[in-house]
């Protein structure tokens, strides 16, 4: 999927957050966002994903072509889209086999047997090192931090997007869990060929991934473009070494 | 004491229940004039209906009871007309109205005593079936022996265009070592009203469960005093009332700690749309000498239309704060949007997204079913409600597939 975002601006309750936003993301690629808190992250990735609260007063978000700025959240979906939540939602009492399950039919994904779908979870939860009886349980309720963000890596290995926002994948995580986490994200990328906008706060994530584009966001603009080099030079200048 | 002096007794006690006599409980409590009520006594074919939800729901009944209609299958269950017991009966009830105010009306009003005795079988599970076509007030009183298990799943339904008011009070006293779990389902038609009356007295080391859910009726009135009686006893009230149109549920229940390490909890939830009101009223009193218990009260209600109404009162009374733990809470609110965004950013609509979260919130209270067949045709006529806005008829299964978390 092209994802091309052209002179975004939104306002989240009545704030207006982003300001300009310009980002193209190519079939495949890797992106990384970066940026100092309330810089506009989140609401860029909402933005994307069409949340209800945050309002867009100009610019245009497309999909392969198609403007989504009016688009339905499911319907985002359905093309492709996937948000990983920075605080994933818990839902005490859905299930969450039949959560994936009515989600991937809601997905128009191919149809697989029980016995299919139940290996594809448990190939999942295996690769993700998450506990088996988590899968028996309600929708992230009562999960800790590093199994909300794995149960998130999990459904984007069920729903197989195109394009994956990933925000704050890395956060709470310990040590051996951001590597897994990220061994996983890059394998469900070489799977499906998907694009990715990963959102994080720390390199280190990024040892274990080979991102083509940075993205350096500061007061609802993205501020500063490279390569994979200006990661080292945010750890040693900051983020806006201008205003130092 | 006669059968008549049973009555003004109970009668002259009714007004005085702790539970009414709450001011704010007052306040906030739906009048349905039972004693009043002059309703058409029909003689319907209570058989052939009760034939028809057997062949529904796939249960196989152990007792029917209608008004004009009453029959046991079950060496275990057996079923007295209240105007045909003798004084002995009277005096060995467990809850008579003089000692025990709540039993009062109920006592004063039952056309039935129906009795489940656990009869020396170390587990058993028994299946009603109550007909609500006219005024129907029964007591059903179990009795269960020590280290004995005993099941019960009470269905309350009604025929389309039948119009009637059921009052059960049921009477529960468990020995110890025993387990009692009562299921009932209430899901009468629109031109029904419901009351509901538990009472327990649980003995040491002894689980009692109640779960009640409230379906159908027009108005729903239910007063369950449940103690947790015995030294390290165990009692948990779980009820879920999902009200559409307008429907209203005045639910009031009462638990208690009298022994050392009981454990006492009420976990109460509504589900309303359209007009319909729901009041919560959980109280939970931790008295002298308790050390050890735990108590705890929570109510949750979602509301799906601006006009449905839920008030949650928790209240607890504790005599005894030294080494107890006792919490409340309660909570309401429409449905919560970030979920439904969560929901939807997964490929669901917005009308799927919703009836999933309500599914989930039903799907909490069935999970404290331990009998498959009684969570799965609860869920059943619940996801018949949501879909279709529809009460009061038991259709053919719809719930199967569907996730219970146990």
């Amino acid at each position: 999927m092209i994802l091309d975002i052209r002179d975004l601006h939104a306002d989240l309750e009545q704030r207006n957050v982003l300001k300009g936003v310009n980002l193209k993301i190519g079939e495949g690629e890797l992106h990384v966002l970066m940026g100092p808190n309330g810089s506009g992250k989140t609401t860029l990735a909402k933005s994307i994903m069409g949340h209800p609260a945050v309002k867009i007063t100009n610019g245009e978000i497309t999909a392969d072509g198609k403007v989504i700025n009016d688009l339905p959240v499911n319907e985002r979906a359905k093309l492709g889209l996937f948000l990983q939540f920075q605080n994933p939602i818990e839902i005490e009492g859905m299930g969450i086999v039949n959560f994936l399950n009515s989600a991937r039919g809601a997905l128009n994904k191919e149809k697989i047997s029980y016995k299919e779908f139940m290996g594809e979870i448990k190939n999942n939860v295996e690769s993700l090192k998450l506990r088996e009886d988590l899968i028996g349980r309600s929708l992230n309720y009562g999960f800790s931090g590093g199994e909300k963000k794995k149960m998130e890596v999990l459904q984007m290995a069920i729903f197989k997007p195109k394009l994956a926002i990933l925000d704050e994948p890395d956060s709470g995580l310990d040590i051996d869990a951001v590597r897994v986490v990220a061994e996983n994200i890059n394998e469900i990328r070489r799977k499906a060929n998907a694009s990715v906008l990963l959102i994080t706060h720390y390199s280190r994530i990024l040892n274990y991934m080979e991102p083509q584009f940075i993205h350096i966001m500061a007061d609802g603009k993205v501020v500063r473009e490279g390569g994979k080099e200006l990661i080292a030079q945010v750890e040693n200048e900051g983020y806006t070494p201008d205003e130092k | 004491m006669t059968h008549k002096e049973f009555i003004d007794d109970a009668i002259a006690n009714y007004e005085i229940l702790p539970l009414e006599t709450n001011y704010l409980y007052k306040k906030f409590s739906l009048d349905i004039p039972l004693p009043d009520q002059d309703l058409p006594q029909e003689t319907p074919q209570s058989e052939s209906v009760a034939q028809q939800i057997s062949e529904r729901t796939k249960i196989k009944f152990d007792a029917i009871i209608s008004v004009s209609y009453a029959k046991s299958v079950n060496d275990s269950i057996k079923i007295v007309k209240a105007n045909e017991v003798d004084a002995r009966f009277l005096d060995g009830k467990i809850f008579k109205s003089g000692d025990d105010k709540f039993a009062a009306y109920s006592n004063a009003h039952s056309k039935y005593f129906i009795m489940i005795d656990s009869n020396g079988k170390k587990s058993q599970s028994v299946n009603l079936l109550f007909l609500n076509d006219g005024l129907l007030p029964v007591q059903v009183i179990v009795n269960v022996e020590s280290k004995s298990k005993l099941g019960i799943f009470e269905i309350c339904a009604s025929e389309p265009e039948s119009q009637g008011s059921v009052v059960i009070l049921h009477e529960i006293s468990a020995a110890h070592d025993s387990e009692v779990e009562l299921n009932v389902l209430h899901n009468e038609n629109v031109n029904s009203n419901v009351v509901n009356l538990c009472k327990a007295n649980i003995a040491d080391n002894t689980k009692f469960r109640g779960n009640f859910v409230y379906n159908g009726g027009s108005m729903t009135k239910s007063r369950c005093v449940v103690d947790s009686s015995g030294t390290e006893s165990r009692v948990e009230i779980n009820e879920i009332a999902f009200g559409v149109k307008e429907q209203k549920f005045d639910l009031a229940n009462s638990i208690s700690n009298t022994r050392p390490r009981s454990h006492a909890q009420l976990n109460s939830g509504a589900v309303l749309d359209g007009k319909s009101r729901c009041m919560l009223k959980g109280f939970a009193k931790v008295e002298k000498g308790t050390k050890g218990c735990f108590s705890r009260i929570t109510e949750r209600g979602i509301l799906l239309s601006g006009d449905a109404h839920i008030d949650a009162l928790p209240d607890m009374a504790i005599d005894y704060s030294n080494e107890v733990k006792a919490t409340h809470s309660a909570a309401t609110s429409p449905i919560d949007q970030e979920a439904l965004f969560y929901l939807e950013s997964r490929g669901l609509e917005e009308k799927q997204a919703k009836k999933m979260f309500i599914t989930a919130f039903i799907s909490k209270y069935m999970s404290n079913i331990t009998n498959g067949a009684a969570s799965e045709i609860a869920m059943s006529v619940m996801l018949e409600k949501l879909e279709r806005g529809t009460f009061g008829v038991l259709s053919d299964l719809t719930a199967k597939g569907v996730w219970i978390s146990k």
